[in-house]
């Protein structure tokens, strides 16, 4: 049995939530577009070589006592799926139809696998979608395992020696650990004075998360990077997307007003270009938040927002995190998602959820002689907010996925959003 | 506020073999008071008494003793 570090505790209990929200649970995609289709019997070749080398990869999701395990499973499950195209269908509305069912697709938590790897054909481009089941690991770790997928290279450096998040917990002592849970359950009371805007307050019942996918051209990207350097900073783009989705949402209309909005944010707690540890989330994360006063000026939003994040920083705030995620991973996932989500007024805490992964690294230009071409990536929403964004970019082109539930945001909403986005970014209102 | 830390204590946080022994001075660390139930104690205070305790002050001198965390609060009321 393999337990699961406090951070994948907590995306446990974001699949519960998820779960109670009508959704399949917390299974994420990161989705590779190449301009032609891979080899189907070397991907799969390749996947039986990882998953020897990885056991964890197949696992099974079992509770022991009061918290959850990793358990071999008796048998090794194959985990390259093929979907080949039929010249009759329509291969955008075929390759996205797949996808939806991809990530949609319901079953027991012990039956889930870790990781599985999707080949889409598709008249023009293939998709290479690998979709994984967030308690078994970061987006950091899914670009890591799509490394050694491709790679085969061998694990030599997996002992027992504790890395990432599980090496800076055992470091802390108690006291320091109980000083930095109550440092960060302050500032939540402190964002918890401001209600938060929700774009809808969630009262359908539902079972279908969807995606749109917005690309920006290289003269786009390099516009919005400028933008983002001159608005949040050389280390601030995560907030420049953040606060210009604020921005917009506050532009259009939501149709729960609160005070202003708030949006939890991950960041990596790997060394710098470390591929190593793969498996487990090495996360922690912190909230932006800003009044709804503070969002009519895009200069004083800003600098509010970079203000706020070097507070959290000095503060250690970040760090904070972990040792709360730590004592929450002993409560019940029903306990622990109430405390995680809601204010004190039993109002959602999040506007809605975000996540910026950058540029893919290690870097990559082709798969099995295919060039790639696109890369965008899928995660689950609750309700509320049911509604998220996830940035990413490839080779100096940027692509915003909008995940949503459409029952909450139907089509005319989002197109609302994303035409209004853009201008923001760019800074063309 | 005495009587009602020491209930809180030691029907909730710590097991005492004989709990109408426990004294006002009784190391509450060395008799098993853990992490979680720190956390519980200082939530309990917190919400009993009104009071926000610093985290910076959350240490073994304020928590130690039944005493010491009478004290502690009270210099937060």
């Amino acid at each position: 049995m393999t337990p699961l570090n406090a951070a994948d505790h907590f995306t446990l209990m974001m699949d519960h939530e998820v779960r109670k929200s009508g959704l399949a649970g917390n299974l994420c995609a990161l989705v590779i577009e190449l301009d032609v289709c891979p080899d189907k019997d070397t991907l799969s070749k390749k996947t039986r070589s990882f998953t020897r080398r990885f056991p964890l990869a197949v696992a099974s999701l079992k509770k022991t006592g009061r918290r959850y395990a990793w358990a071999d499973r008796n048998e090794h499950p194959n985990i390259f799926f093929h979907y080949p195209y039929h010249d009759a269908e329509n291969s955008d509305t075929f390759q996205t139809q797949t996808l939806k069912k991809i990530i949609n697709r319901k079953q027991a938590l012990e039956d889930i696998l870790p990781v599985e790897l999707h080949l889409i054909e598709g008249e023009e481009k293939s998709l290479l979608a690998l979709r994984w089941f967030h308690p078994l690991c970061d987006a950091k770790g899914i670009e890591l395992i799509l490394h050694h997928i491709l790679n085969e290279e061998h694990d030599t450096k997996h002992d027992n020696t504790p890395v990432g998040l599980d090496a800076w917990l055992a470091k802390q002592g108690l006291w320091k650990k109980i000083k930095f849970a109550f440092k960060a359950r302050n500032n939540i009371r402190q964002l918890d004075q401001l209600n938060s805007t929700l774009l809808n307050p969630a009262d359908k019942q539902t079972d279908t998360l969807d995606f749109q996918v917005i690309r920006y051209n290289k003269e786009q990207t390099a516009n919005i990077n400028t933008q983002a350097r001159q608005y949040a900073g050389m280390t601030g783009t995560a907030l420049y997307f953040i606060g210009c989705m604020m921005r917009t949402l506050e532009t259009i209309g939501c149709d729960h007003e609160g005070d202003g909005f708030c949006v939890p944010y991950a960041f990596n707690l790997r060394k710098r270009k470390a591929l190593f540890p793969i498996f487990g989330n090495h996360v922690s994360f912190l909230f932006s938040q800003a009044s709804r006063k503070q969002l009519q000026s895009k200069q004083q939003l800003f600098e509010h927002l970079k203000e706020q994040n070097k507070y959290n920083i000095r503060n250690a705030l970040d760090f904070a995190m972990l040792p709360l995620m730590e004592a929450g991973s002993w409560l019940n996932l029903d306990r622990f998602g109430e405390i995680v989500r809601k204010n004190p007024q039993g109002t959602e805490r999040s506007s809605f959820w975000f996540s910026y992964t950058g540029e893919i690294d290690p870097p990559m230009t082709k798969i099995l002689g295919c060039n790639v071409t696109g890369l965008f990536q899928i995660s689950p929403v609750t309700a509320p907010p049911s509604f998220g964004i996830l940035v990413s970019q490839l080779n100096g082109e940027l692509t915003i996925s909008y995940c949503f539930i459409p029952e909450y945001i139907p089509e005319e909403k989002l197109t609302q959003i994303t035409k209004r986005m853009s201008l923001e970014l760019m800074d063309n209102t | 506020m005495h009587d009602q830390i020491k209930t809180f204590i030691t029907q909730e946080i710590v097991q005492l073999e004989n709990p109408d022994s426990f004294s006002s001075d009784d190391d509450l660390l060395a008799a098993g008071l853990d992490s979680m139930g720190i956390m519980r104690l200082i939530m309990f205070l917190e919400k009993t008494f009104g009071v926000t305790l610093p985290d910076n002050e959350i240490e073994p001198d304020n928590i130690q003793t039944l005493n010491r965390i009478i004290q502690w609060v009270e210099r937060h009321r």
